[in-house]
């Protein structure tokens, strides 16, 4: 019983890194697919698509023998840790477009016409936007853990 | 990182061992979405039963379901059910242990279809004289399933990816063939990135096949 408890540490440290790397990565991958420029915006697709389309199982397994045989020894917590990240990263970042994707193109408008500029306009006026897009969002987030 | 080279020549002598794998798990998927969808739509209308027992009961078993992971599940099946007297493969393991966690997935998802029926649909069927069964199977229940597809065909999708953790348990499918050519050739890149690109050709037919499958289904409903 003690032995499971303790273990339950390493789930817990490793829904963490998930979580925390996932939040990060999906961030930057939302960002970047939302890029006006179409490489980005299809390499994201494309990242996203593999990570989707494969197994967590075999994502876990390249992170550890396949970095490993590259010569990138990066030891079970760190490699699971990383393609962990990896995947909550590609379906947040799915949720996260979906959720900004359903913001009202008035609502951009709106901001745009009380001259807020990109970063104020995904902030401030979003705040019932964007933020309302994330609210939107919530309840799939929580599926993914 | 030294300068690695690719070799794909070890891991593609050994076909045999990844074409069976491919078979199983498409078993394994086949036999999970099947049962799994058809219990699951047993589970949402328990979930909407009027006597409250049944209810919750299958929301007992959503919960239960859907807050574990498939790998402990599946250890409780597998190693657990034994001390109970009942044996099972390997293989017959996995396929109930598939059928049991995607029907929990798509219950609550035919339930949100279900509760997105607008109320007067239902009240007019019963003032045309249907009895519940011909209101359920044909007025409520063809819009209902043409609204969630898209997520039905995501969760089987998804169920079809998770079929590599039943190698755990012994499962000779895809994640498992290509685990065995890592050890025996130590060609752990070729190995794995050839069974995510099997992984990846499968998501794509499945979805192709599935949506090709809901067209004419829902032909007279709208679907978008």
């Amino acid at each position: 019983m003690v032995y499971i408890v303790l273990a339950a540490r390493w789930t817990l440290l490793l829904a963490s890194c998930a979580l925390g790397g996932g939040v990060l990565f999906g961030a930057l991958l939302t960002a970047v697919g939302r890029a006006r420029h179409p490489v980005p915006r299809h390499g994201v697709t494309l990242l996203v698509q593999f990570v989707q389309g494969t197994p967590l199982l075999i994502l876990l397994l390249l992170a550890y023998f396949g970095l490993s045989a590259i010569g990138l020894e990066l030891g079970a917590l760190l490699s699971s840790a990383l393609a962990l990240t990896l995947y909550a990263g590609a379906y947040f970042s799915t949720i996260w477009r979906g959720a900004i994707g359903a913001v009202g193109s008035g609502q951009w408008e709106g901001a745009k016409a009380l001259c807020l500029n990109c970063w104020l306009r995904s902030g401030q006026a979003q705040s019932g936007s964007a933020a309302a897009g994330i609210r939107r969002a919530e309840p799939t987030n929580e599926g993914i853990e | 990182m030294t300068g690695y080279v690719l070799n794909f020549g070890p891991v593609l002598q050994r076909w045999p061992l990844l074409l069976d794998g491919l078979a199983l798990t498409l078993v394994l998927t086949a036999i999970g979405v099947m049962f799994g969808t058809g219990l699951g739509l047993l589970l949402a209308l328990a979930r909407r039963a009027k006597a409250w027992p049944l209810r919750w009961l299958a929301r007992a078993y959503v919960e239960i379901f859907r807050n574990t992971p498939l790998l402990v599940q599946l250890f409780v099946v597998f190693l657990g059910l034994p001390s109970l007297g009942i044996r099972l493969s390997p293989v017959a393991a996995a396929a109930l242990t598939l059928v049991l966690n995607n029907a929990a997935y798509t219950c609550e998802i035919i339930r949100a279809g279900l509760a997105a029926t607008p109320a007067g649909q239902v009240e007019a069927a019963r003032s045309l004289g249907l009895r519940p069964w011909q209101t359920l199977a044909l007025i409520v229940l063809p819009p209902a399933l043409a609204r969630i597809w898209p997520a039905l065909v995501s969760q089987n999708v998804l169920l079809m990816l998770s079929t590599g953790i039943t190698s755990a348990i012994g499962t000779q499918e895809l994640t498992a063939a290509a685990s065995d050519i890592n050890s025996d050739t130590f060609r752990s890149i070729e190995a794995f990135a050839l069974a995510a690109a099997f992984y990846l050709a499968l998501n794509y037919l499945q979805r192709l096949l599935l949506w090709a499958l809901g067209r004419p289904l829902f032909r007279r409903t709208r679907w978008a």
